[in-house]
């Protein structure tokens, strides 16, 4: 008996490369969830990486950087916040 | 024959002329010629006696000179010239000649005075004088002695006109007599005394003759009708002999007791005959009778029946002596019909009855020219007996249920016609309707042996009742309503064994219908051209979408859609995606974009993957060390799809190698995410040898293409133990057995167990079977299932009962959040409202939730007699 493979149609899932049950430092839901302004998790609420080693949701994240206060700080260690570019 | 004619014309003219001379004013207005037509043209039927001596030969001449008018007076002009220019003296106001002025038959010019200068004489000579006599002799009869002379030979002709026989005495002398007693200023006597010789002859001998008729017992209505007629053709001929009478004198008299020659016969008739007693009474009973026997349908005279009412009508005793007693017995066999009917017939038998009833009753107010009012108030009637009456009977539920069970679409039209006579129809209908809908509803939903059948007779019944509102109810709206509702109510019944959740079988059913309307296997549909395959299917999905509409739990259909969505994508099952497209455009129009922004987002996954995996083999194809393997790769969004369980599973290693690398380029496109296989999911195609002429592909998932990989290398006839299997693929038992059992102990068997059965046991050996043979190049191994699918849909349920909950806690914050403060009541109802998109929830799961979110310290309740909330920030 001799099987060769033809075709293989394989299926596979993606998450956020972040540690499971860790939580957007800003709003405290999962990464795996949304920020509270979102309804669908997923590609349309994305994370943003800081460079610090700091992950939040996007839209919670740009929240904060645009109020005066936050002088472009992380809002985790106060380091400049910049993010890890795709 | 020119000189015939006028001599003729002369011997006529000069009998005209004496009759001329006997009334005081010559006539003018009546021609002979048309006095005569008159009578000519009777058509009574009597026998008129038109004819005298001259009168052939007067009626040939008529047609031969049709002028006779003009004719008349030529010889009469050419006469009065003669007489004057004999006479000297011009006869032109018909003055009679004066006394004393007699005329002088000498001279023409009579001078009576010595002649005398004249101021002016354009013609020289005496003055002439102009003597004017009058020719015409007074008459020498007494008026009186005329009178009495013409009405006498009045009375003869009255009496034969009453005895029908022929008038002995000339029509037109009749005619004249009547006209010179008129003009002599005596028609007030003449009306008296012919009123009085009609009166006896109506109330005596006439009377008499009906009464003394053979039939007068049995037929009175015959008799007085042929005596009515016989009456009137007698009074046409009267009133014709008197017609100057009529037209001059009583015509226009306003005295109220001196009316026209056939208004007062009709008034004598009517007195004397109609209003008599004995007479009365059995004639109006004799037409009852007769419209009686009519609606039983014995044959009558029908043409007698409208003639009696016509004469009814022409008497002025239609509405005083014969519409109540017509009204008063038609109410009373009407009703009496209609207890009768609705007590022995079923109700479609009384509901035909009734409308046939209704239609002749109708034709029966035409046939006999009935009034337009009397056919008002036969129709209310008609309504009051058999309809308002038997209204218990017209409207019992259960002849009603009856008559929906039996799809009497004809009975049911009759009945709603019916009632909407009387009033409201769906008020009376409405209640039975319902309680069919809900019964028969409820027979299918409950019946647990032809589940699959559900949706499919679901779709029949709506169908059928749309069809009822349609054509007997005539688009009834409050009964489309209650259609509506109806349905509604049965698809959501609670049954006794989910107490849980709502029933969500129906909604669970449409979703594998629909499922397998879109893997194109739709059985219901498979009638019909082929050709417009596409139309069919959106006619059918539009036709669940109809059911969908009803379904309240609709989280519950969405669980089962997109578990069933994803298998079809996965497995790309879908027959056609335009089909899903249109369906999830349909969904999201039905229940908001909410409802479908996961399906959505799976298609997404998928588009999105295809371009992936194309950008993947490109670079691959350049670095030139692709496998010989068709990969695609599907990577799904997680939270879009439904959860599925990871299966740990070792894949062969130059595939793993190869995935690999698809999960690095896929990495570095997108950066922070992770890639997770799941092998459960995939299926893949495999080219297998099983002799050196038995090649064969075979399609099977990815778990069982593992398996068989694993006897590659092995000889024919080599069994591997059910262990080492378990060693070399990593899967666990529950996987394995499944497995296995697919591969060796169902339809296409490529493996070959060493000891018989269908089960699966740790201890068992396999091998390849050599002898594996099958019609088809192309062979698709399935999974099994069966098992399974019990324990997924109990997930499916649990995984929905969960979604509720969450869902609901997230309303009743957004509700709390934007409100602060809230009275227990309006917070349920709220909750309710923004949820019913998704499904319906029930107060005590809302209770709970409100529970479960004050012990989570979200909100509180505030102390005081009613219960509010307030938001805890």
């Amino acid at each position: 008996m001799k099987v060769r493979i033809r075709k293989w149609n394989a299926v596979a899932s993606w998450r956020w490369d972040v540690p499971e049950d860790d939580v957007c430092g800003i709003c405290r839901v999962q990464f795996d969830g949304t920020c509270p302004n979102c309804r669908f998790p997923g590609d349309d609420c994305p994370l943003l990486v800081g460079k610090c080693g700091h992950s939040f949701h996007l839209h919670c994240v740009n929240d904060w950087i645009q109020t005066e206060s936050s002088r472009g700080l992380c809002p985790m260690c106060r380091q400049k916040f910049e993010f890890v570019a795709e | 024959m020119p000189e015939k004619v006028s001599d003729q014309e002369t011997q006529s003219q000069g009998k005209k002329r004496k009759q001329n001379l006997q009334s005081p004013r010559p006539s003018q207005g009546f021609s002979q010629r048309s006095i005569t037509d008159f009578f000519g043209d009777s058509t009574l039927g009597l026998d008129v006696p038109t004819s005298r001596p001259s009168s052939p030969k007067r009626s040939r001449k008529n047609s031969e000179q049709p002028e006779l008018p003009k004719d008349m007076s030529t010889p009469l002009n050419e006469q009065a010239w003669r007489r004057i220019s004999e006479n000297r003296v011009a006869d032109l106001n018909g003055l009679p000649p004066h006394p004393r002025d007699p005329p002088n038959p000498n001279t023409n010019i009579v001078a009576t005075k010595p002649p005398r200068p004249a101021p002016f004489q354009p013609h020289a000579g005496a003055p002439r004088k102009l003597h004017i006599k009058n020719l015409r002799k007074p008459s020498k009869i007494d008026p009186d002695v005329y009178f009495n002379q013409t009405w006498g030979s009045l009375e003869a002709a009255l009496a034969a006109i009453f005895g029908s026989r022929k008038i002995s005495a000339s029509l037109e002398e009749l005619y004249r007599g009547t006209e010179n007693i008129c003009r002599a200023d005596r028609a007030g006597e003449l009306y008296i005394r012919l009123k009085a010789c009609c009166a006896t002859y109506v109330g005596d001998y006439l009377k008499d003759s009906i009464i003394a008729c053979n039939s007068w017992k049995d037929d009175a209505v015959k008799c007085v009708v042929s005596a009515w007629e016989k009456w009137n053709a007698q009074l046409g001929m009267i009133r014709s002999v008197f017609l100057y009478l009529d037209r001059s004198y009583l015509l226009n008299n306003a005295n109220p007791s001196l009316q026209p020659v056939e208004p007062t016969g009709l008034e004598l008739f009517r007195h004397h005959i109609i209003l008599a007693q004995e007479i009365e009474t059995k004639f109006m009973d004799g037409i009852m009778a007769l419209f009686e026997r009519d609606r039983q349908q014995c044959s009558i005279d029908a043409s007698l029946l409208t003639r009696a009412v016509r004469m009814v009508d022409s008497l002025d005793l239609y509405e005083t002596n014969f519409e109540p007693r017509f009204l008063a017995m038609s109410r009373e066999y009407y009703d009496r019909l209609g207890i009768l009917g609705a007590t022995s017939n079923s109700l479609a038998e009384y509901l035909d009855e009734c409308s046939q009833q209704l239609h002749k009753e109708a034709l029966r107010c035409e046939r006999y020219r009935l009034d337009p009012p009397t056919k008002r108030s036969m129709g209310l009637i008609l309504e009051e007996g058999l309809l308002k009456n038997q209204l218990l009977i017209l409207t019992d539920q259960g002849s009603i249920e009856d008559l929906l069970q039996k799809q009497d679409h004809k009975s049911l039209a009759t009945l709603y016609s019916l009632l909407d006579r009387i009033g409201e129809p769906s008020s009376y209908l409405r209640l039975a309707w319902e309680k069919h809908i809900l019964t028969v509803g409820r027979s299918i939903i409950e019946d647990e042996s032809r589940e699959n059948e559900m949706v499919q007779r679901l779709l029949e019944l709506k169908d059928s009742l749309d069809s009822f509102v349609r054509v007997p109810f005539k688009g009834d709206d409050t009964l489309a309503y209650a259609l509506r509702e109806s349905f509604g109510t049965f698809l959501n019944a609670r049954t006794k064994d989910r107490s849980e959740m709502v029933n969500s079988k129906p909604a669970e059913m449409i979703a594998k219908y629909v499922d397998a309307l879109l893997r194109g296997g739709a059985k219901g549909t498979s009638t019909g051209t082929p050709g417009d395959e596409d139309a069919r299917l959106a006619h059918s999905l539009e036709q669940v979408l109809d059911l969908f509409r009803f379904i309240q739990g609709k989280d519950v259909f969405e669980a089962f859609y997109k578990r069933d969505l994803a298998r079809r994508l996965l497995m790309d099952r879908s027959a056609s995606r335009d089909a899903e497209r249109s369906m999830i455009t349909k969904l999201k129009t039905e229940c908001g974009s909410g409802f479908t922004q996961n399906l959505e987002s799976m298609f997404k996954d998928i588009e999105i993957s295809r371009e992936a995996i194309s950008h993947f083999k490109t670079t691959r194809n350049r670095a030139g060390n692709s496998p010989n393997v068709d990969l695609n790769v599907l990577v799904l969004s997680q939270s879009a799809w439904p959860t599925y369980d990871e299966v740990p599973v070792v894949i062969p290693l130059e595939m793993a190698q190869y995935l690999e690398s698809y999960r690095n380029v896929y990495c570095e496109k997108h950066s922070g995410r992770k890639l997770m296989w799941r092998h459960a999911l995939s299926h893949c195609v495999l080219r297998a040898r099983f002799a050196p002429n038995v090649n064969k592909e075979l399609v099977l998932s990815a778990l069982q293409a593992v398996v068989l990989l694993l006897f590659n290398d092995a000889e024919f006839g080599t069994y591997l133990s059910y262990q080492q299997i378990k060693g070399g693929t990593g899967l666990d038992d529950k996987q394995l057995i499944r497995t296995l059992q697919s591969l060796a102990c169902a339809k296409y068997r490529v493996l070959q167990k060493e000891t018989k059965g269908k089960d699966i046991l740790p201890t068992d050996n396999f091998c390849v079977n050599r002898h594996f043979s099958a019609p088809k190049f192309r062979i698709k191994i399935n999974q099994i299932q069966l098992k399974e699918t019990k324990k997924e849909k109990e997930d499916t349920f649990e995984r929905v009962a969960q979604d509720r909950q969450y869902e609901t806690q997230a309303a009743i914050i957004r509700i709390m959040k934007s409100r602060k403060k809230l009275r227990h009541n309006d917070l349920i109802q709220m909750t309710i409202d923004q949820t019913k998109n998704r499904g319906k929830l029930d107060v005590p799961e809302i209770k709970k939730q409100i529970e479960r979110l004050i012990d989570k310290d979200y909100m509180e309740r505030l102390p005081g007699g009613e219960t509010w909330y307030q938001y805890v920030a």
